[in-house]
């Protein structure tokens, strides 16, 4: 069989067995199966992809997957959260545009202490939307905000999906975790840069109210007691890495525990809230992990059948420079994210994206940032963006998949500005890498 | 599956139903047990004490065991991920059929695959393999993990399938 035939019955069965609603990871796993059986031969290759698919998943790189999922949700459980929240609250006194700026403040913040961009969202949601209705924010006001800071936790560590695209890409993960930082702060600026344009272009979108600046005393009794200690947490998992002490697995094993101390402390630790975190846990691990070790042998039987050596040979045939190449990738990235969750897209594109970067040299932690700054906004991208449904599920009454994408607009575009940033200028993302070697 | 229990049949489904939570429950216990496991790993040896060897083994097996464990409980729960947006453009019939041509072939999937699994568990153990790690684990661990895993998975799709106050839906978890 031809590599473009291989490469049609291979990536083309993928897709189309996902858009007609087969469960992702049974998806990779069916189609392994074909691949093995006309690619490899026999029970053999069944076998082997058995025993792959079990080898996967059995790795010590993977780990923080899972530890950063309960840090999260035992930082919303058990109400840590809010305390951040209620802080940081007690700051913007009567400014217009407030809740939007506290969202994304405090959804930073909250991004820096959990790995899932999942409770980061819910959490926002839940804790802002029913006060930014009650206060009559315009709907793109509540949901743009929202949704672009609920996905921030994906970029700044500690982030499941840089650990999940170190593993499957072998890129050094500390190193992209730490390489997240700074992009991830700049993408937190420029949202509130576009918050304060939207206010000044439509001030009625967030309507003004009396709430008093708490007195100076008072904010700063309130950050002592409840955002500060935060750092322990931040330091048992940034802190560890850049320090070099502690792996990426350790850091996040240190992590939960600075969330149960910090929990015990405030005598917030409830059984009910250690069993919904774990239980919260197990469901998103399950879900990734099952991905991972369904699509294990893609990878091999696309190259085995011939066809990743054929679509690289195919790609670099243009003749075209690394900046036009990354381009490509991008636009796959964001035409995939349109109707795909990013694990899929990520397993799927991986296996070609990373022969490709290194036949033009480019820098796999830098691409790893980049990629990752894609996989966010892809999301967000109608007609078929998984946030933008999501959004429309837990928005306000009424809420239009149309109104959630232009929302999502403004954030997305954000989103390009910091890739376009980061393509000029690596630096950006690589010092702080740099700084750790 | 109250819908499909005649009464004899009961305490079996009690039963099943009890292995399915069992399951998940030993899954989450398992990433409870990795985060200790790591913790005292890294004190222990921090103080000059002896490490804990078998625990980067452990705690890499408790990732297969959190994600078999945890499978079969999220298709109940219809928590894998699925790309439903496409499908659900189309008239209700053809959704449906769609949803459940999906369902079966996942079964059919789980189904051979486990089967393909617990063979190579069975020849694991008449060969005596070994899996070499931090510590060395017997070779038939992983693939009977995977195959009892893959196997609830199938009988979670089938119960889906069969089961009338189960509707008809498509998974829908959401990603990380």
């Amino acid at each position: 069989m031809d590599w473009p035939q291989a490469a049609l019955l291979l990536l083309g069965g993928i897709v189309a067995l996902m858009a007609l609603g087969v469960p992702v990871a049974f998806a990779f796993l069916a189609i392994n199966i074909v691949g093995v059986l006309v690619f490899m031969g026999g029970m053999a290759g069944i076998d082997q992809l058995v025993s792959n698919a079990s080898g996967t998943v059995t790795t010590f790189t993977l780990v923080p997957v899972p530890l950063f999922m309960i840090m999260g949700e035992l930082f919303f459980h058990t109400g840590l959260a809010m305390r951040v929240f209620d802080a940081l609250d007690k700051c913007l006194g009567g400014i217009r545009g407030r809740l939007s700026y506290l969202t994304v403040g405090g959804g930073t913040l909250f991004a820096t202490l959990s790995g899932s961009s999942m409770a980061n969202t819910a959490m926002l949601g839940s804790l802002m939307m029913p006060e930014m209705l009650k206060r009559g924010y315009k709907k793109h006001m509540i949901m743009g905000p929202i949704l672009a800071t609920g996905g921030l936790a994906m970029i700044i560590p500690p982030s499941t999906l840089a650990v999940l695209l170190g593993s499957l890409a072998r890129i050094d993960v500390g190193a992209l975790l730490i390489a997240g930082i700074v992009p991830g702060l700049i993408l937190a600026f420029l949202y509130v840069i576009t918050i304060r344009l939207q206010i000044a272009h439509d001030p009625d979108a967030a309507p003004g109210y009396a709430a008093a600046r708490a007195p100076l005393s008072e904010i700063v009794k309130a950050f002592a007691v409840n955002v500060l200690p935060m750092g322990l947490v931040v330091f048992s998992v940034i802190g560890l890495i850049l320090l070099g002490w502690a792996t990426p697995t350790e850091s996040a094993a240190f992590g939960v525990l600075s969330v149960v101390v910090l929990a015990l402390i405030y005598r917030a630790l409830t059984w009910e809230a250690i069993v919904k975190s774990l239980t919260e846990s197990l469901a998103v691990t399950a879900m990734m992990f099952l991905i991972i070790l369904g699509s294990s042998t893609f990878s091999q039987v696309l190259a085995f059948s011939g066809a990743t050596s054929g679509l690289i040979g195919w790609a670099t045939s243009f003749d075209v420079g690394p900046s036009v190449m990354l381009l490509a990738m991008l636009l796959t990235l964001i035409v995939l994210g349109m109707f795909m969750d990013q694990l899929s897209m990520m397993m799927l594109t991986l296996p070609i994206f990373m022969p490709l970067i290194q036949s033009f040299g480019l820098e796999p932690i830098w691409f790893g940032v980049i990629m990752l700054l894609a996989l966010e906004l892809s999301l967000a991208t109608p007609p078929f963006g998984m946030l933008l449904f999501l959004m429309v599920g837990v928005g306000p009454k009424g809420t239009t998949l149309g109104e959630v994408a232009r929302a999502a607009s403004p954030y997305i575009a954000c989103s390009l500005v910091v890739i376009l940033l980061l393509a000029v200028f690596p630096e950006i993302a690589l010092f702080l890498p740099n700084l750790m070697r | 599956m109250a819908a499909i229990a005649d009464a004899p049949m009961r305490p079996l489904i009690r039963l099943y139903d009890f292995l399915i939570a069992g399951f998940a429950a030993v899954g989450a216990a398992s990433l409870a047990l990795s985060t200790i496991l790591i913790v005292a790993d890294v004190l222990l040896r921090n103080f000059g004490l002896q490490p804990i060897q078998a625990a980067s083994a452990l705690v890499e097996y408790a990732m297969l065991v959190a994600t078999v464990g945890g499978s079969p409980w999220l298709v109940r729960r219809k928590g894998h991920v699925a790309v439903d947006s496409l499908i659900a453009q189309l008239p209700s019939p053809i959704h449906r059929t769609l949803l459940v041509g999906g369902m079966v072939l996942s079964l059919a999937v789980c189904a051979f695959l486990g089967w393909r699994a617990a063979m190579l568990a069975l020849e694991a153990v008449a060969r005596g393999s070994v899996d070499i790690r931090s510590i060395i684990l017997p070779g038939w661990i992983v693939y009977a993990l995977l195959s009892a895993g893959l196997f609830l998975c199938a009988t979670e799709f089938l119960r889906l399938l069969i089961v009338r106050d189960a509707p008809i839906e498509a998974q829908h978890g959401s990603g990380a």
